[in-house]
């Protein structure tokens, strides 16, 4: 058998099988059904609004048509995407179901300490910390991925490809403990999104550990009519000055609407985040209003 | 055209060919159908993505790897007890069948991901790059599990035996 013979083979193979019809009404309709369960929301045109209102007070009224003002929660979300005591957290279009119960970084230097999504979370300062037993956390990053990232296998959510890093236990010293414990991490990777889950327990024993990053991981989902309020941290890590006028580009980037809050801040310079609402990772309808507080 | 029409005229043109790549990348015959159907679902959901896609084919043939080796992972791959065995009556067709079982025995000795690349480039007859884009892999490493699937189907005593092939 040579390369030349194996169109020839795969061909005389192939030919033996006889395909009905292809079940033109049955895609249409399962299209269809999928699209329904989809939220019925039509991407708004991405305005920002750059309202620059002087202390802390918010003004809402005539600030445009099409903005929606957002309650700090975000915008309730289908419960056919969001299990039952679940809330989602993401960044861009890729978002995961995490327990309702579960913290938004609760971390000690970039060390989860409690069950929590960690979210935006680049500049970590250095100090000797452990990571508690029985802790689950969830960590979604965007841009390149972590340096240990290999996939393993290939898939698809929600029709976007995914690259999967199966299952890894390895004892680590969790922080400043000379003490090893063994931590279980799983990660699903959206290459052309340029987003990352990277789920990690600590739970023992093992055999629980590999359950619970493997369920966590089953509720990521990519989202059509959605999307994530965007981080600042790798703004506001690489810039001097003048991150919140950058970060309202970036939401309008990302199809969401901006208020901005400016304040008095003598010694800090122009332009530092003080604070945003609702927090990045919250997923919100395009056209959502997110309120930019930072140093004027 | 839109995009229902657009899509219709496609699975009109690639659907058999589809079906039969589903059954050399390893996909029972009974069970082709509704993997490509699943398949060319997603991307009617996504049609958009596909119109945008430099390479419509390669992108169809992604999603159709994708959801092959997903049912793949799902599905128990045991034996079936069955009461009665099926009859496999009809003509005399023992060449052909030693073709088709040899071939077929000769892919289930390849890595799934060899099988995959062999039955993309030969059957599917996507170039090196286009596969790359729907392995999502560097061509080099397209080319590196061609290489090694070349050399199992050539050291495969199967398929150099067969009849009326050289």
């Amino acid at each position: 058998m040579s390369e030349h013979d194996l169109p020839d083979l795969l061909d005389r193979v192939a030919d033996r099988v006889a395909p009905g019809p292809p079940p033109l009404d049955a895609m249409l309709a399962g299209a269809r059904h999928t699209r329904r369960r989809r939220t019925t929301t039509v991407l708004a045109a991405a305005a920002v609004m750059a309202v620059v209102v002087g202390g802390s007070a918010l003004v809402f009224n005539g600030v445009g048509e099409g903005a929606r003002p957002t309650p700090g929660t975000g915008a309730p979300t289908p419960a056919s995407i969001v299990p039952d005591g679940y809330r989602l957290v993401g960044a861009g279009t890729a978002a995961i179901a995490v327990p309702e119960e579960w913290g938004t970084n609760r971390t000690q230097c970039g060390v989860p300490k409690r069950n929590t999504v960690v979210v935006d979370q680049i500049s970590i300062p250095a100090c000797g910390t452990t990571r508690p037993q029985d802790v689950q956390s969830v960590e979604i990053t965007e841009g390149k991925p972590r340096f240990d990232f290999a996939p393993d296998e290939t898939t698809e959510v929600d029709g976007e490809t995914a690259q999967l890093q199966t299952t890894r236990c390895e004892n680590q010293s969790l922080g400043g403990d000379d003490t090893p414990r063994l931590l279980c991490s799983r990660t699903t990777r959206f290459p052309d999104l340029g987003v990352s889950f990277r789920a990690e327990s600590s739970s023992q024993p093992e055999a629980l550990a590999r359950e619970q990053v493997e369920e966590m991981l089953a509720h990521v989902r990519v989202l059509d009519d959605k999307v994530a309020v965007p981080g600042h941290e790798a703004i506001s890590t690489t810039v001097s000055e003048g991150a919140g006028p950058l970060y309202v580009e970036r939401l309008r980037e990302a199809g969401l609407a901006a208020v901005v809050v400016t304040e008095r801040r003598p010694r800090i310079q122009f332009g530092h985040i003080l604070h945003i609402n609702p927090a990045p990772g919250t997923i919100l309808d395009p056209g959502d209003v997110v309120t930019v507080t930072y140093v004027r | 055209m839109g995009a229902q029409e657009e899509f219709s005229e496609y699975v009109g043109s690639r659907w058999p060919r589809l079906v039969r790549s589903a059954v050399l990348l390893g996909c029972p015959a009974h069970e082709a159908e509704d993997v490509v159907q699943t398949a060319l679902t997603r991307c009617l959901v996504h049609w958009s993505k596909v119109r945008r896609a430099d390479d419509r084919d390669a992108y169809v043939h992604r999603v159709l790897v994708n959801t092959f080796t997903s049912a793949r992972r799902r599905r128990w791959t045991g034996e079936r007890p069955v009461e009665d065995l099926p009859e496999l009556g009809g003509a005399d067709e023992t060449v052909a069948v030693d073709v088709a079982d040899a071939v077929q025995r000769s892919l289930d000795r390849l890595s799934q991901d060899q099988r995959i690349a062999v039955v993309l480039r030969y059957y599917a007859h996507l170039d090196e790059q286009q596969m790359a884009t729907v392995l999502g892999v560097a061509p080099g490493t397209v080319k590196s599990r061609l290489s090694r699937a070349l050399k199992v189907l050539a050291d495969d005593p199967d398929l150099s035996e067969l009849r009326g092939t050289s």
